[in-house]
């Protein structure tokens, strides 16, 4: 019968359900997943101060100077 | 939502990945013991594919797979390549394994690889042409290296 036990017990109850309760793989799986996810975070939040509208600032220029 | 789906989709990318890249490289450096089989009418399967040399190939098949996965190239061949190794396990074990956690893991992956198939789908929907003509590869190779 199936239960929803968890225990930090160094072992994986094969007979719960609980996700928390993970083999060895599930583990890296969850670790790749969360670590994935932070690091798109962080890229789209610097890709999106990369991308910021460019601030046109107008200046009057002297026409007839030489530079 | 959007985000949200964002986010899912590439929760399920790494998860897919690392599982089964860890999955594949553990069974030839063996980092960590491998999963003992259980008694379960799949079980036969299991035996006849490790003699045949079939569970070897799909070990490989994970690491390449779970590699394209994790590094996001090449991830729509990447999900067809692991497609087979997914449905698989599902199949062998998710009716038949007397264990709720191997049965919850296997269908798990199951969906999350159904999400990403269905995230990618406009790379497959050329496959639904309801009439094809052949092009064949021999005709143009470098068609292979100007898709990259």
């Amino acid at each position: 019968m199936w239960t929803f036990d968890f225990a930090f017990d160094g072992r994986v109850d094969m007979m719960s359900v609980n996700p928390l309760e993970m083999t060895n793989f599930e583990m890296m799986g969850t670790i790749f997943g969360i670590a994935g996810v932070l690091l798109t975070l962080v890229l789209t939040r610097l890709s999106k101060n990369r991308q910021r509208p460019h601030e046109f600032i107008a200046h009057e220029i002297d026409e007839g100077s030489s530079d | 939502m959007r985000a949200f789906g964002k986010y899912l989709v590439t929760f399920c990318r790494f998860y897919l990945g690392g599982f089964n890249l860890v999955s594949g490289l553990n069974y030839f450096l063996l980092f960590w013991p491998q999963p003992r089989i259980t008694e379960s009418t799949g079980n036969d399967y299991v035996i006849i594919s490790m003699e045949l040399g079939l569970f070897q190939f799909a070990k490989i098949l994970e690491i390449v797979g779970g590699a394209t996965l994790v590094f996001n190239r090449f991830v729509p061949l990447g999900l067809v390549v692991l497609m087979p190794v997914t449905v698989n396990i599902f199949l062998i074990n998710a009716p038949w394994s007397p264990l709720p956690h191997i049965v919850a893991s296997t269908t798990r992956n199951m969906i999350m690889h159904m999400i990403l198939l269905a995230a990618y789908a406009n790379y497959y929907y050329p496959m639904l042409k309801f009439r094809s003509a052949p092009d064949p590869v021999w005709r143009d190779p470098s068609r292979i290296w100007k898709s990259f």
